[in-house]
């Protein structure tokens, strides 16, 4: 009961706009720091080995996305098994896709 | 129930209140798979053709990488601000979810601008669509991108002048939370070309 009387309440001033922002602004500063790094460690040139630093790239690449996708797209929270099938699917076909032409053009 | 702008009544997760809210919720994420696609196939053009650059200028030779982590900032805010605008629209704050919106479309307009520059100045240095194969996949796959950050702006801004109107209601909720959706799944995908086009292309 108690927290339909704070859902009718007429007064929408009362309700701060952003509660329960904390997460989200902890996951803006996440991908930001993120960010920050990868092109850090291109600009400053952190890694000799190219190898090493695709990979370090991709890697950061990946962490981002997770964020946007399970905390800014909600795909952690319930009533997502859907979603996440789709995109799981597209993700893997997308994969597929660039992994296969790029190993039929450039490894032979 | 009440005049005001909006529906008191309305629960925490209003988008899938409705059954069509609910149809609008998994039709999205089934478009976003395709999507998905979509852009994994462009990804790969460009990877397989990156290196064919012919007499025009090369990647490591025209990217740079202050104005690309520029735009990268502008991109990534403009998806923080549209979470804080459905948030508010969850805690039924009217106003702060207009104010947000507007300035997640302000952003996404300073985005676009930033796109312009940068393709003026490759154009004006002799790297075109027709210039090479580099050419022709970096415009498309990084044009694609903004295609889709441009019919962002302009579905957002349609969605703010109905919403003027009509408030948020289990009708209008839907449709700015697939919005959203579709904003961060934008932000998401340049991750992926300031990782793979920018970052790459000035390693080699």
């Amino acid at each position: 009961m108690a927290s339909n009387v704070s859902n009718s309440s007429r007064d929408h001033k009362r309700t701060p706009a952003l509660a329960g922002a904390g997460q989200h602004i902890w996951s803006f500063l996440a991908s930001a720091v993120l960010t920050i790094i990868a092109f850090a460690a291109v600009g400053l040139g952190w890694f000799s080995s190219t190898v090493t630093l695709i990979a370090f790239l991709i890697i950061l690449a990946l962490v981002q996305a997770g964020v946007q996708l399970f905390i800014w797209m909600h795909l952690k929270e319930k009533g997502h098994s859907f979603p996440s099938m789709f995109l799981a699917t597209g993700g893997l076909i997308a994969i597929i896709t660039v992994v296969s032409l790029y190993i039929w053009v450039w490894w032979s | 129930m009440y005049t005001t702008k909006i529906d008191y009544s309305l629960p925490s997760h209003p988008e899938r209140e409705s059954l069509e809210g609910k149809n609008k919720f998994i039709g999205f994420w089934f478009f976003l798979g395709g999507e998905t696609v979509l852009f994994g196939t462009l990804f790969a053009t460009y990877l397989t053709l990156k290196a064919s650059s012919l007499k025009g200028p090369t990647s490591q030779e025209l990217f740079e990488l202050p104005f690309v982590a520029l735009m990268t900032f502008i991109l990534l805010t403009s998806s923080l601000t549209s979470v804080f605008a459905v948030l508010s629209m969850k805690n039924k704050n009217y106003r702060a979810m207009q104010v947000w919106f507007a300035v997640t479309v302000l952003l996404g307009l300073a985005f676009l601008g930033g796109e312009i520059y940068e393709f003026t100045r490759y154009v004006a240095e002799g790297h075109t669509f027709t210039s090479s194969a580099f050419g022709s996949a970096f415009y498309t796959l990084v044009g694609f991108h903004g295609g889709h950050v441009l019919f962002g702006v302009l579905w957002i801004s349609i969605l703010h002048m109905q919403i003027a109107k009509k408030g948020i209601t289990a009708t209008t909720a839907p449709k700015f939370y697939v919005a959203s959706l579709y904003w961060h799944f934008v932000d998401l995908v340049w991750v992926f070309i300031f990782t793979v086009v920018y970052l790459l292309g000035k390693v080699g």
